[in-house]
């Protein structure tokens, strides 16, 4: 029985938290920073750096990506499974997810699998479109970094002026925020 | 009914703050309307013909007269004066200002009422039973479950961007008047076998383009289960539901497309994940939510029925209109919105308010919205029906034809919604002078006129259903016979080729008399007749040529 | 646009504030009659108002432009389509319909303050039009 509250393990490598930079263009932990991963080089080298790999990279090259020190991070598109390589989600510092276009939805689903069914404890990244309306969703499914390019929602994010509905009718995710309703958590588990 | 406790009352109000920052960003260009669309519908806000329009939600249709008369403030202050009362329970105004929403949902949130959800790609109003806790034919009252999926799917994180908006219908009794097999997800209550209450689950029907009647995917769910289950299958959904193309996005066609058994099995393997988790609903939180609809306090001794010498409108209104209360004394009254040649559906907001009164006088504060664009004042003494009677009369709406072919549901169509391709009111307008006076004779008979093919004038479950199209630019209307929306859900078929506004008066007309003419007696409805026909006999008459 | 049917089309959306439904004039304004409307006709015309619609959407003026096509009867504009017949007129009540009875006048309840002016009653399209609604009390 899987548990509730699932930040439960350690990732096998720890995830990366770039420099303040009002420029950057990752929101973490409360600030603008600079991204440490890299997107995979099409050919050649893998290199020494943080290395961002879709699925079909990490399945090509899983031997060779698991002998090198550098960390590895996976990229996945809304709708793709991540039932497939279950057993070597540990192993990756950051998982992205991709929003394609703001209205697909399927990654909030895929990003509350990888904290509650699958553990997944590393950075988990929301990327493509992602705007200031859907950020308070966003931080309760799980996420907890942001790369944002859309200025409105930078600034929104900068400035501390995300406009959210605080309080929560439903139980999602770690162990509740002060606003969640009780009730529905009941005494079980 | 559900009274907010303050978790509610600041849920609102935050929601309100965060409406009127979107609609400041808006106006002043920070967000563009690419942006700002998805969030105006979440908060009901469409851009419609004329102008904006707001749906505000009614859960499960339960109003109290204090709500019913801030809705009708809201007409007079901010709109026109009226609004529409819908096929989803919800009320309707086509006049607001962009820039005045804010107010209104603000004014709203004092009387507890909101316009959260009641558009987008999330889960919509959660309808029920328009009789509940009236009837004696539930096995318990639908509303607490309602009410608990409500507030569960209210901003839902996991939720708020499904492939298509979702609807939930539940009902309690035997014979369905939610039309739970036209819903995403339809739920029956009902006593389980083991004792207890729970759930029969039927999952995929909806009208729209393609029109489907749900499928059951789980015979006996215990109602501990209810939101584990409904989060399995909204998970799924959420994931596969196709997303490339918008009339292929809702759940019917995910289920069509992989087969029930397929569908279940995705389900439940991950149900079996969660449903002992933190969704379980314990026993005392159900009794908790259910004390909130406790029955009120029945008069001891009501007065019987007063008896009216020689008054045939009366005994006409009592038959047709009124439907029995487990109460004994009691009665289950339906205000037809549907006055011969009106326009179905709508309510002024003089109407509004006289109709709040009765509901406190007579109705013990309570008063409902049902599906069929009718009010129902559901707690009604016997011995009040007559001075109720001529309130209504005084205001207009003691029309005695509930279930009657004047009783029409008809879509707002092209007089105001952008979606449109032909008009539905003038229609409406047009069949009920036609066939008023012979409205008694004929019997039951739904007619259920639509506007375009998103249907929300659910005309394929019509005994006679419209359908609206656009054909060189002009108006042209389908004819379809033979649907249900009640436990025994049929999909009406089409009859060939479409009508023009006049012609397609002239042929519901033809049917009527088809009808008529060859059912077996009066006792034989239109239904039944229909399905002992067959449509030849009625595509002939409809198809002669003159 | 029509090469050879004689058909114009002018460009309209609906106000950003308020939603009501305008049309570009030839002082470059957006206002709730045809009177001075810009009429397109030809192909570049049409292209020079689409772009001018997108433009003023983009200034958050109005909200979805769109080119309606237009018949030029005596110099008056009628749109081809019923829809924009419907969107131009208003919704098209019927309150002709033999046996409708518009209901009485309601009785003032304890709840209502003040006299009730019937806002359905004397309601107005933008357009200075009287809504052809039948409905009192």
């Amino acid at each position: 029985m899987p548990a509730p509250d699932a930040r439960a393990e350690r990732p096998a490598q720890p995830s990366l938290t770039g420099e303040v930079d009002p420029e950057g263009s990752i929101w973490k932990e409360g600030a603008f920073r600079r991204d440490p991963w890299r997107p995979t080089p099409t050919g050649g080298e893998l290199g020494a750096s943080p290395l961002l790999l879709d699925k079909a990279r990490w399945a090509a090259e899983r031997g060779t990506l698991l002998s090198r020190p550098a960390p590895i991070g996976l990229a996945l598109e809304g709708g793709e499974s991540v039932d497939d390589i279950a057993d070597d989600l540990a192993r990756f510092a950051l998982i992205a997810l991709n929003f394609a276009k703001f209205s697909d939805g399927r990654a909030f689903s895929t990003a509350r699998l990888l904290r509650e069914k699958f553990g997944y404890g590393g950075e988990l990244r929301a990327v493509g479109n992602v705007l200031s309306d859907q950020i308070p969703f966003m931080r309760r499914v799980g996420f907890d970094a942001f790369e944002v390019h859309h200025a409105p929602t930078r600034r929104a994010l900068s400035e501390g002026r995300i406009a959210e509905v605080r309080l929560y009718y439903q139980p999602v995710g770690p162990a509740p925020g002060p606003g969640t309703r009780a009730w529905l958590r009941g005494s079980v588990g | 009914m559900y009274r907010y406790d303050e978790f509610d009352a600041a849920f609102v109000r935050q929601r309100v703050a965060q409406f009127r920052d979107q609609v400041t960003r808006r106006l002043s260009g920070e967000l563009t309307e690419d942006e700002f669309k998805p969030l105006r519908l979440k908060n009901g806000v469409y851009l419609q013909l004329h102008a904006y329009m707001l749906r505000i939600a009614i859960p499960y249709g339960t109003m109290s007269a204090r709500q019913l008369r801030k809705l009708a403030h809201i007409a007079r202050t901010y709109d026109r004066g009226f609004g529409h009362f819908t096929t989803r329970q919800n009320l309707q105004f086509n006049w607001p200002k962009l820039s005045d929403i804010p107010d209104i949902l603000a004014e709203l949130a004092e009387v507890e009422m909101h316009a959260i959800q009641t558009s987008g790609n999330n889960v919509r109003n959660v309808t029920a039973d328009h009789f509940a806790g009236a009837t004696a034919e539930e096995v318990a009252d639908p509303r607490p479950y309602a009410e608990i999926i409500r507030q569960w799917s209210s901003l839902h994180p996991e939720f708020s961007f499904l492939p298509r908006k979702f609807k939930i219908g539940i009902t309690a009794s035997e014979h369905d008047r939610s039309a739970i097999k036209t819903h995403d997800i339809g739920l029956h209550l009902k006593r389980l076998a083991g004792g207890g209450l729970g759930f029969a689950v039927w999952v995929g029907g909806g009208q729209g383009r393609t029109p489907y009647l749900a499928q059951l995917i789980r015979e006996a769910l215990p109602e501990a289960d209810l939101l584990s289950y409904i989060e399995a299958i909204l998970r799924v959904y959420n994931l596969h539901g196709r997303r490339d193309n918008i009339h292929k996005a809702r759940i019917k066609i995910l289920i069509n497309s992989i087969g029930i058994e397929a569908f279940r099995n995705e389900v439940e393997a991950e149900w079996v994940r969660i449903k002992d988790g933190v969704l379980k609903l314990p026993e005392q939180e159900i009794a908790r939510i259910e004390a909130y609809f406790a029955p009120p306090q029945f008069a001891a001794r009501p007065a019987p029925a007063a008896l009216r010498p020689a008054d045939r409108s009366f005994d006409r209104w009592v038959t047709r209109n009124t439907h029995a209360h487990k109460q004994p004394g009691y009665a289950i009254v339906t205000i037809t919105l549907k006055p011969i040649g009106g326009i179905p559906g709508d309510a002024s907001a003089a109407q509004m308010d006289a109709i709040a009164d009765m509901a406190q006088r007579f109705s013990c504060d309570e008063v409902r919205v049902s599906h069929e664009q009718n009010l129902v004042l559901p707690h009604v003494r016997l011995g009040d029906l007559w001075s109720l009677y001529q309130e209504l009369k005084a205001i207009g709406l003691a029309e005695a034809n509930a279930g009657l072919a004047t009783d029409i549901i008809a879509c707002p169509g092209l007089d105001y919604c952008a979606l449109a391709n032909a008009r539905s009111i003038p229609i409406a307008q047009r069949l009920s002078a036609r066939l008023a006076p012979r409205q008694d004779l004929v019997g039951d008979l739904k007619i259920k006129i639509s506007g375009c093919i998103n249907a929300c004038g659910h005309h394929h479950v019509g005994a006679i259903g419209i359908l609206g199209v656009e054909k060189r630019g002009e108006e042209h209307y389908q004819l379809l016979l033979g649907g249900s929306g009640t436990e025994a859900a049929a999909l009406a078929s089409i009859t060939g080729p479409g009508f023009g506004p006049d012609g397609i008066v002239d042929a519901v007309e033809k049917v009527v008399d088809t009808y008529l003419r060859l059912r077996a007696g009066p006792q034989e409805a239109f239904l039944a007749a229909y399905a002992r026909l067959g449509a030849e006999p009625f595509k002939e008459a409809i198809y002669a040529s003159a | 646009m029509s090469k050879s049917s004689g058909h114009v089309q002018v460009l309209t959306a609906n106000r950003l504030g308020d939603g009501a439904v305008v049309f570009l004039n030839f002082d470059g304004d957006w206002v709730a009659t045809l009177a001075g409307v810009v009429i397109a006709r030809s192909p570049d015309e049409a292209r020079g108002l689409t772009a001018r619609g997108l433009f003023d959407a983009g200034r958050n003026l109005v909200v979805d432009p769109y080119l309606v096509e237009m018949r030029e009867v005596a110099g008056v504009l009628l749109p081809l389509r019923q829809r924009e017949r419907v969107r131009l007129d208003g919704p098209s009540i019927l309150d002709d319909v033999p046996g409708y009875t518009a209901p009485a006048a309601c009785p003032p309840s304890t709840a209502t303050r003040a006299t009730e002016a019937n806002a359905a009653g004397e309601a107005k399209s933008d357009r200075g039009e009287a809504l052809p609604r039948a409905e009192a009390a």
